[in-house]
């Protein structure tokens, strides 16, 4: 009787510690610092400048809006239209370490320029003769490499590389799920290396290429479970190669090694950090988490604690 | 795979939520509306301007009563509307053909909203239910319409239901492509209402406290929606309020301007112009002032509303700037008129045009009265011509009287409430004896073509004499049509041509005529002074040409004698021959106009030898007066007079004709005499003798013979 208490209870313990290791979430903890809200109206990407102010794309409004690293409203930029300095639902911001904002201005098909106050510096189209479709250009990332400028394309699935003065370089990148192929490449973030991550968003994964395109390795699967995406939008790689991925409809950012290991779920005290259609991401130099929520009409400013 | 994730005994990054099935009998998430945004973000395909901006239609509701959601759009297990039972993945797409047909994964063909109409059934049969006109084009769409963002139709100016609103990213409420609170949306098709705002019609400036039928404040539904609904309307016009029973096209005004509507605004009265008639025979109804049917809908062939003379959106014809305001009292050139009424009367006479005239003579109290103010207390310089007299609405009386009336025998006052010593028209009164008015023709056995009137003032033949039987007050000369060239703008002395007469009275006699047809016979005869006595004066000092004929010995007005409204001097009456031949004398005797036919002898022995009761039929052959020597009325007793043998006003009769115009001398066959028979009055006393007495009664020479003989 007493052997058969003992194997009731065996059982039992053994029972709870699967239970409690299945449901168990690898979380990166992050503290919530403040809210960046106000009359805005689906945002989509966010970047910090050297002196930690932040820029968004407040797209629905066609303007770009700057606030100090606290979060305090200093100015927008930007109206609806196709001049200089107008914009028509721009999607991706990227701002260079000589503090030069890079807007991919989407709908008007080019990426503008412009200083930290808002002027305009010079713009160029992204249109190319060997585009298949329209050109769409949803994001822009300033790279130290070569100073090139990534262009995603998403509507010819393509990623397109210029140099600073607008000049095509190179271009990679078809409608596809292999390798190096995508299905609506979305944000995309570098590495100290100029590896540079671009979020395939149908695809469901990150794709890490080397700096001129050949293809590395790819991160996350299609899945419901940690370390899978739905919809994968916003990549950020953090200054210590950490890469930061939302997921727009899971409402998730996820953490992976730049090899596409799982490292953890953003958690607020260990518990899972759900965001309201997460997009686009950046962690600053201070690993600050900026995750613009686009339904939320909102930035989430957290501190990485880990 | 997903479902393999759930089953999994692991931790998943969002909730397996079987209650999160939407498509009836299916398991999934794919039409939940947060997997439609996960693509259209702008990553995939870019609608947060088209479908997440603004407004949206309902989803995750259930669709209400007023809506049939047919078994081909699918709802939730909940029986919501949800992104699916419009979209699906594998919708039918356009039409081929349709240019302008835009799939966004319809399940069905959107051709023209018909997509919309599948649903919103009412809102699609619009004119069962009283909405706003659909798959119609009455007007060119403004482009302005089209850069807030409605869809254009297969033909860019009919309207559909994308027009005004949009499924997705509509700025206004109700799905509206643009904020409605102050009728914006509605002002960018009918911009020429715009100008009711700051109006007296602007509800929010008169009555801010009412609500529309659908118990929406003024700040719910601007200021169109005060009256107007697009949809489920009262009636026809999208009509927003309550109304009376009765034709609409009326009601739709007397919503509040009815005297029981209980707003304290103006209301039109017990007298008011007759509204939902047709137009008089005739008469052109100009393109400014439109007729409507009685249900309010514009149309050539309509009748006459409120809505002809009043464009109820703006009050200022002129000077649409000029809103009035709630405490400005109208007048003629505003008050939402079509057209100006003021100076002239424009509006009036747009339709009455046979009234024109009257805007060059003496009855436009603008010219000769311009002080003299209406019941309302407004003067004939701001109520125009037609205002003077007639008062649109609150009227005191028939015929729009905008003059104080007794409140019987209308008809007979009206003139008389200028033409009296307090009145404007003082000087134009109608004296001690005149011709009877208020009588009924009919004991005198008259018929006549000219109009007669019943109390009210209404044109009816059985109806009875008064003023307007011969005087038509808005036409001065009834040979004119329009104007009369040499007025110029003063009291004008009238004459028998022209005088507001219905015809004229001279150089015929037409207008007695009318009535009197026997007595106009004697146009051109010698007693047509024309003829005979051109130059000769009445007692008013007129001459036969200003007169008439018949004016020259009867005063229709201001006669001084109450005997046949004698126009000529006369003697009083000579006992023996009785004051009826003192008329005949007053031309027939010496110094007079007729003083070389003054008969040598005239005489009859004296007293009442006579009886004519066989014979004073006026119509009979025989026909013999005999008359009162005082009075001069008619009598059955009495003795013969000139008038018993003579008739004046005809030559011969023989001939029931009118004279040449020339003097004519006569003979035992004519001379005005009434028969020349044997059957006249004579035979009664002297038998077959009567003839020849008869021939030779002024024969001094044959008569004394006969007499000895």
């Amino acid at each position: 009787m007493r052997n058969c208490i003992k194997f009731l209870f065996f059982i039992f313990c053994l029972i709870a510690v699967s239970y409690n290791n299945a449901f168990s979430l690898d979380c990166v903890n992050a503290r919530f610092l403040f809210d960046i809200k106000g009359d805005i109206d689906q945002p989509s990407d966010v970047s910090v400048s050297q002196n930690g102010d932040i820029y968004f794309v407040d797209g629905v409004n066609n303007r770009i809006v700057a606030v100090d690293n606290l979060g305090r409203f200093k100015f927008t930029f930007g109206k609806r239209g196709s001049g200089k300095g107008e914009f028509d639902l721009p999607l991706g911001i990227d701002i260079s370490s000589d503090d030069k904002i890079y807007i991919a201005d989407t709908g008007n098909k080019r990426i503008q320029v412009f200083d930290l106050e808002g002027n305009i510096l010079t713009m160029f189209s992204t249109v190319l003769e060997s585009d298949r479709n329209t050109s769409e250009p949803v994001d822009v990332l300033v790279s130290k490499f070569k100073d090139y400028l990534y262009v995603s394309d998403n509507n010819n699935h393509e990623i397109k590389v210029y140099d600073r003065g607008g000049r095509f370089k190179l271009k990679w990148g078809k409608f596809g799920e292999g390798y190096g192929e995508f299905r609506y490449p979305a944000t995309m973030s570098a590495n100290s290396l100029s590896e540079v991550f671009i979020a395939d968003v149908i695809n469901t994964r990150v794709q890490r290429f080397s700096p001129m395109g050949d293809h590395i390795n790819d991160i996350g699967v299609w899945g419901v479970h940690p370390g899978d995406f739905f919809r994968p939008k916003g990549v950020s790689v953090s200054k210590d190669g950490w890469v930061f991925v939302s997921d727009s409809y899971m409402g998730v950012v996820q953490v992976f090694s730049s090899a596409g290991k799982f490292d953890g779920v953003i958690c607020e005290n260990n518990k899972k950090k759900v965001f309201r259609t997460p997009v686009g991401v950046f962690v600053d130099k201070d690993s600050r988490l900026l995750v613009v929520e686009m339904r939320a009409n909102k930035i989430t400013v957290l501190k990485i604690l880990q | 795979m997903w479902m393999d994730d759930f089953r999994e005994n692991k931790e998943t990054l969002i909730e397996w939520q079987p209650s999160n099935a939407l498509k009836k009998d299916t398991q999934g998430v794919e039409s939940s509306e947060d997997i439609c945004y996960s693509c259209h973000d702008g990553y995939v395909r870019d609608s947060r301007n088209i479908t997440w901006k603004y407004n949206r239609h309902p989803v995750f509701v259930k669709p209400s009563g007023k809506v049939i959601v047919p078994d081909s759009f699918p709802l939730s297990v909940k029986n919501e509307i949800y992104c699916g039972t419009c979209h699906s993945a594998h919708g039918k797409g356009a039409a081929a053909t349709e240019e302008h047909a835009k799939t966004s994964l319809f399940r069905e063909v959107n051709v023209n909203s018909s997509l919309c109409e599948m649903c919103h059934l009412d809102q699609a049969n619009f004119r069962a239910s009283n909405g706003h006109p659909v798959h119609s084009r009455a007007i060119k769409l403004p482009d302005k319409l089209f850069e807030n963002g409605a869809v254009s139709a297969s033909d860019k100016n009919t309207v559909i239901c994308q027009s005004c609103h949009k499924i997705h990213g509509a700025k206004g409420q109700k799905l509206l492509i643009v904020d409605n609170q102050n009728s914006e949306l509605c002002i960018i098709c009918h911009q020429e209402k715009e100008s009711i705002s700051g109006t007296k019609h602007d509800l929010s400036i008169t009555l801010p406290d009412v609500k529309n039928i659908k118990d929406k404040s003024l700040s719910e539904s601007g200021p169109c929606g005060a009256c107007h609904l697009p949809h489920n309307a009262v009636g026809k016009r999208l009509w927003a309020r309550t109304m009376g029973k009765g034709n609409p096209a009326a009601q739709m005004c007397l919503t509040c301007h009815d005297q029981s509507s209980g707003y304290k605004i103006k209301g039109v009265g017990e007298f008011s112009h007759p509204i939902d008639i047709k137009p008089a025979s005739g008469t052109h109804i100009p393109p400014e002032l439109p007729l409507f049917s009685s249900e309010g809908a514009k149309t050539k062939d309509g009748n006459v509303q409120c809505f002809t003379c009043h464009d109820i959106h703006r009050w200022d014809p002129q000077t649409p700037i000029n809103k009035g305001g709630k405490d400005v009292e109208g007048d003629s050139s505003n008050s939402f008129l079509r057209i100006s009424n003021s100076s002239g009367s424009g509006l009036c006479i747009l339709c009455h045009v046979d009234k024109k005239q009257l805007v060059y003579s003496d009855h436009n109290l603008e010219v000769t009265a311009p002080e003299e103010k209406n019941i309302q207390g407004v003067n004939t310089r701001s109520s125009g011509p037609c205002g003077a007299c007639h008062l649109p609405h609150n009227a005191s009386s028939y015929r729009l009287w905008a003059r104080n009336l007794p409140k019987e025998n209308i008809a007979g006052e009206l003139c008389i409430s200028c033409h009296k010593n307090e009145g404007p028209a003082k000087d134009k009164q109608l004296g001690n004896y005149f011709h009877p008015v208020n009588v009924s023709l009919e004991k005198f056995k008259i018929s006549t073509a000219l109009p007669l009137f019943d109390e009210k003032g209404n044109k009816t033949q059985d109806g009875k004499l008064v003023c307007m039987t011969c005087h038509d007050p808005h036409v001065w000369n009834p040979d004119s049509s329009l104007f009369i060239e040499e007025y110029k703008y003063a009291n004008v002395e009238g004459d028998a041509t022209n005088s507001f007469l219905r015809k004229h009275n001279s150089p015929t006699s037409d207008l007695c005529e009318a009535c009197h047809f026997k007595q106009a016979f004697v146009d051109g005869t010698d007693h047509d002074l024309n003829v005979t006595a051109p130059d000769a004066k009445n007692l008013l000092g007129q001459t036969v040409k200003e007169s008439g004929q018949c004016g020259a010995c009867h005063l229709v007005h201001n006669s001084p004698n109450s005997l046949r409204l004698w126009a000529r001097p006369y003697l009083p009456y000579i006992e023996k021959s009785g004051i009826i031949e003192s008329l005949c004398n007053s031309c027939h005797s010496k110094n007079n106009i007729a003083g070389n036919k003054i008969p040598v002898i005239a005489t009859h022995p004296g007293d009442k030898l006579v009886n004519n009761i066989m014979r004073c039929d006026r119509d009979d052959i025989d026909y013999a007066p005999l008359f009162d020597v005082k009075s001069g009325n008619f009598t059955n007793y009495g003795n013969i007079s000139c008038p018993t043998c003579h008739n004046a006003h005809q030559w011969s009769p023989l001939s029931k004709i009118k004279g040449i115009g020339q003097n004519v001398e006569g003979n035992a066959t004519n001379s005005f005499l009434r028969n020349v028979s044997y059957r006249n009055i004579c035979i009664d006393c002297h038998g077959f003798d009567a003839l020849f007495r008869y021939k030779y009664f002024h024969d001094l020479e044959d008569r004394i013979p006969q007499r000895t003989r």
